[in-house]
């Protein structure tokens, strides 16, 4: 395998210091000091001698990384199961830690094994990585800036809140029933309330409840969730929409 | 490290495949060095890939901390057992994309080419799940993006913020499905005329770094979209 | 004083297959030719003819942009002639467009065509193109027929967001912020269409990068270490990583932006609850760096030819080589030093404080630059001229740069002349005084002929005088409170205005003076030598023009890119360009 990097380092022979026999010769043969390309024979050129991963390796990779996936599932399912059984709720950051984490062993097994990464030239590792700070850098920062809006001054914390109201009034309707009519329906409310209303019109008020009790009804009604807390449940938020809280969340 | 000879190949007689000939570029000093470069400048095009999916995962960063709500409904609304299915497809899509590239290193056409026709049928199979269980019944009942959306029974205002970051991450992710489709079916046309072998297979094995990064971004998403909730 | 033949490559022994210019017999074959070629030199060339035709358009809008501000109401001349003009050939709606909107348009129109399609792609892509593997002694590049594609990528990407210019063009800003790009201007095509060209032009410029990249690590001549490389090619190297990481979050960007303006996806939109400055943090995760995409390769260029015109060793080749990488990475943690009156506190003054850092590497770059130049044996030809043109134009757009990234001062200065001025002394100041001084070194290189010197020293001037004129009243205007981008201000700024436009006109002279020698040049120049300067790095070992395989022989590396001190460039014939007395001495 050609390794590159003594390429860098390889010391280049001096011609000042030569006498007129030694620089002939060493004009005659110009690849002679890059030993690694040229002196090393005719082998090396050809990728025999690239790493050959063997098959038991790759299975053992395959089913690490299923052994995983299973297990990522199974934690996601058991805090519901938790939360459902003995009403304890694992904090939001523990199911993300947990799933990241996974996530993360998989990604380095794919990379080191599938991808070859562990033999190959570790110019190609210092690409990912500087890749990887690059990603991290772009997201920490940014959810920084987005996070930390009300930092300094309160009054300037009011005129700045991250996000939008999800109002969403004025949006010309896109949906096909809109787009044939002449004039452009515009959507007066948040698109949620828009999509219910219309479909309240279109079914009536009882019809309308009856459907959305077959959606969440059967779902107990959970306290409601807090940046803190995981609500961890089959179903969905139970009376979100009516109540009074900011769409910005956690304010 | 273990090193297999390619010693699988009986003599032949004949005319010589397309991958015992291939020269290198003429502005190579060695195929070696033609190689490294092709597979470094693979990996500077995958820096780039990540970086293209990182916008995606700022978005989904910043709006789930925003509306975490919205996005533990949006997660419930995906089925994770299809899911879980689409990871298991394409992780053993990615061990047969090794796998194919394992033995054309030694060798072994035949094998390599049912390697990447499984390939093949997985990142098939991936999509079919893609479009026919997931995007079509969510579309038509109106979990749609933006402002397409049309679900009556959502349950919080943020709801179309979440479905845009969905079919913008999947739908991105799906077009990189099908453009390795398209490479992985010209692989096994030219593995079919002879291409690859022990001493030519930088196109394969740069097609399967394309192929596993596929699998990586994949390998964060599930859990993103359809476990953290 | 060792004098050491070392040039395997010298040309006078045979064996070379013409220069890459030679016709190859009609104008058919020649045409076939060249639009297929795979050579990275005649790939620079069509390149630099392409830039070249943007840099245009977008000077035509510029100088439209300068005509306008003559009058601190309106120009109904120009603007409502151009209305009328549209009008009448029906690419312009009828109504709701006033002379207003056409400076909108025109101003957005200078701005994308100059940043995307002229300044990002210019240096690397045509010189660094060019001689990249030249200095390095290669062939070619590591990916020849990439690079053919990122030429027609590229094109293609203009030609889209050019079409959006034809049909009436936009009038966002190039900086396509939200939500002037989701909500003004009720078609959405012309916005869609520029936003695609942008990502377009994206593939072209990552294309570019990587294919850098990969030459610079594994095609470099035998013996050509990482401290043997020209400064140059270290330049052209931190450029192109950038170019390859910072590029593709403006992909997901445009591409975002597009599915907001056609579906209102939402994330940037406060009304389904994005957020319009998430927007700005991606653009300029992208745009910052992008900054250094301009600048790197202008720093790579006036250390080559501040050596060569000093006849003098660079001062502190390592500390400017690894200021290159040293602005690269820094560039990556600045971005948000352009949203500092739109973001919370705390991130602004962590940005603010990174932002100082890119004073360092960027101040011992200019330092080591003026150290060369000491007791050097300074040759006062254009190339020289357009060199210390931009130490001076490039050091007062960097320290008006100090004032933007402190806090306080910022909110008084944003978005007003002040900035307008700040980066046109870098980027223009900067950047194209850069690439005039690098066209000016290699033209005799890349096309085999000499320029009139007397007239080209003329265009200096008139470029470097326009200029000045047109900018630096700028920065007094923007402290008085002038805001950029409007087309009506006080009557107060009026005076200032004028004196800006008339700059305008006399850069529009330099140029004209430059096309002029250029053109003369390659009609009736005087035939150059191989090393008419009497260069050490390798691409006066080549022929010029080169031929079509570079070398007839694989140059050999056996000395530093800048050994002046101790080495005569063998094929150097002082008859040629008489030096000064002394030229090798301390």
């Amino acid at each position: 395998m050609s390794d590159h990097k003594h390429e860098h380092d390889a010391k280049r022979p001096d011609p000042a210091t030569m006498t007129e026999a030694e620089y002939r010769d060493y004009m005659a043969d110009p690849h002679a000091f890059h030993p690694e390309h040229h002196g090393a024979g005719e082998h090396a050129h050809d990728g025999e001698g690239h790493h050959v991963t063997s098959l038991f390796q790759l299975r053992a990779v395959l089913g690490i990384l299923i052994f995983f996936t299973v297990l990522t599932v199974a934690s996601s399912r058991a805090e519901i199961w938790v939360a459902d059984t003995f009403d304890l709720y694992i904090p939001t950051l523990v199911n993300v830690l947990i799933a990241m984490s996974i996530a993360t062993i998989k990604a380095v097994f794919v990379v080191a094994i599938f991808m070859h990464l562990k033999w190959d030239n570790r110019l190609n590792l210092l690409v990912l990585l500087f890749t990887l700070m690059g990603v991290g850098l772009f997201i920490g920062l940014t959810a920084m800036d987005l996070g930390n809006r009300k930092e300094f001054y309160d009054w300037k914390g009011d005129q700045i809140v991250a996000g939008g109201t999800g109002g969403s009034a004025g949006f010309v309707a896109l949906t096909r029933s809109a787009r044939g009519k002449d004039e452009p329906e515009v959507i007066p409310t948040s698109l949620v309330e828009h999509a219910r209303n219309r479909a309240i019109q279109k079914y009536g008020e009882a019809v309308f409840a009856e459907k959305l009790a077959q959606k969440h009804g059967h779902h107990d009604p959970m306290p409601a969730r807090t940046p803190n807390r995981s609500r961890a449940t089959e179903g969905l938020t139970a009376d979100l929409f009516d109540t009074t809280v900011p769409a910005g969340g956690d304010h | 490290m273990s090193t297999i000879q390619p010693t699988r190949g009986e003599i032949r007689t004949g005319p010589m495949l397309p991958h015992e000939t291939v020269q290198k570029g003429h502005h190579w000093r060695t195929r070696d060095d033609e190689f490294d470069a092709g597979k470094l400048g693979m990996w500077l095009f995958l820096a780039t890939e990540l970086l293209l999916f990182s916008g995606l995962f700022c978005g989904y960063a910043v709006m789930r901390l925003l509306y975490p709500e919205a996005f533990a409904n949006g997660s419930h609304y995906l089925d994770w057992r299809w899911g879980g299915l689409n990871t298991l497809v394409l992780l053993v899509s990615s061990y047969t994309m090794a796998a194919a590239i394992r033995h054309t290193q030694v060798g072994d056409r035949a094998r390599a080419q049912m390697a990447l026709i499984v390939t093949w049928l997985c990142a098939l199979a991936f999509l079919l799940v893609k479009l026919f269980l997931e995007y079509i019944p969510k579309w038509s009942e109106g979990k749609r993006p933006g402002v397409l959306f049309d679900y009556p029974y959502a349950q919080h205002e943020m709801e179309p913020m979440w479905w845009s970051l969905y079919y913008a991450s999947t739908g991105i992710h799906a077009s990189h499905v099908i453009i390795g489709m398209g490479l992985i079916g010209w692989l096994i046309y030219r593995n079919a005329k002879g291409w690859y072998g022990p001493k030519n297979y930088l196109a394969m094995e740069n097609i399967g770094l394309y192929w596993h990064i596929v699998d990586l971004i994949w390998i964060f998403l599930f859990p993103l979209l359809y476990l953290i909730h | 004083m060792s004098t050491i033949d070392t040039h395997a490559g010298h040309s006078s022994h045979g064996g070379h297959h013409g220069s890459y210019l030679t016709s190859k017999g009609s104008l058919w074959a020649d045409v076939a030719n060249w639009a297929t070629t795979v050579d990275h030199k005649k790939i620079g060339v069509m390149y630099l003819v392409a830039l070249l035709t943007l840099f245009f358009f977008g000077g035509v809008m510029a100088l439209a942009v300068r005509v306008e501000l003559l009058e601190p109401t309106r120009t109904v001349e120009v603007a409502g002639e151009m209305v009328t003009t549209g009008q009448r050939l029906g690419v312009l709606a009828p109504d709701g467009v006033s002379p207003n909107n056409i400076y909108n348009r025109a101003m957005t129109l200078h701005g994308a065509i100059m940043t995307f399609m002229f300044i990002v792609p210019g240096i690397p892509a045509s010189l660094g193109n060019f001689f990249l593997p030249l200095m390095i002694g290669a062939k070619d590049v590591a990916f020849p027929r990439l690079n053919l594609a990122s030429w027609y990528v590229y094109v293609f990407g203009s030609l889209f967001a050019l079409a959006s210019a034809i049909v009436g063009g936009i009038d966002t800003g190039w900086t396509l912020y939200t939500p002037y790009s989701t909500m003004t201007d009720a078609d959405h095509w012309r916005v869609v269409a520029m936003t695609t060209g942008v990502f377009i032009m994206g593939f072209a410029s990552i294309m570019t990068g990587l294919n850098f990249v990969v030459t610079v690590h594994k095609l470099r001549a035998p013996g050509m270490g990482w401290f043997d490389m020209p400064l140059f090619v270290w330049a052209i190297y931190a450029t192109a990583i950038i170019q390859v990481l910072a590029t593709p979050v403006v992909g997901i960007t445009v591409l975002m932006l597009i599915f907001e303006r056609l579906f209102n996806f939402g994330l940037f939109d406060p009304r389904i609850g994005g957020d319009p400055v998430l927007f700005q943090h991606f653009f300029w995760f992208y745009s910052h760096p992008v900054v250094y995409i301009m600048i790197l390769p202008a720093f790579g260029i006036i250390s080559e030819t501040i050596t060569c015109h000093a006849r003098k060793k660079i001062f502190g080749y390592k500390a400017v080589a690894f200021a290159s990488l040293g602005i690269a990475a820094v560039s990556f943690l600045v971005w948000a030093h352009h949203m500092f009156t739109s973001q919370g506190e705390l991130t602004a003054a962590i940005f603010s404080f990174l932002t100082f850092l890119v004073a360092v590497p960027t101040a011992i770059k200019v330092f080591n630059w003026i150290s060369t130049l000491y007791k050097g044996s300074i040759v006062f030809n254009t190339t020289m001229h357009y060199t210390l043109g931009f130490l001076f134009l490039f050091t007062i757009g960097g320290l008006t740069g100090l004032p933007l990234a402190t806090l306080s001062t910022d909110m008084h200065l944003h978005d007003s002349y002040y900035v307008v001025a700040h980066f046109h002394y870098v980027m223009f100041g900067g950047t194209v005084i850069a690439m005039l001084a690098g066209m000016h070194h290699w033209w005799p290189k890349m096309f085999g002929k000499m320029y009139n010197e007397p007239a080209a020293k003329l265009g200096f001037w008139l470029v470097f005088l326009g200029f000045n004129l047109t900018f630096f009243i700028q920065f007094i205007m923007g402290a008085h409170g002038m805001p950029r981008r409007y087309a009506s201000y006080p009557d107060e700024f009026q005076t200032m205005h004028i004196i800006s436009t008339f700059g305008s006109w006399m850069l529009l002279a330099g140029f004209l003076v430059h096309l002029f020698t250029f053109i003369h040049s390659l009609i009736q120049g005087k035939p150059a030598t191989a090393n008419p300067w009497g260069g050490m790095t390798l691409e006066w070992l080549a022929e010029s023009p080169p031929d079509e395989h570079n070398f007839a022989k694989e140059p050999i590396v056996k000395h530093g890119p800048y050994d002046y001190d101790t080495v005569v460039p063998p094929n150097y014939d002082p008859a040629d360009y008489p030096l000064p007395e002394k030229p090798y001495t301390h």
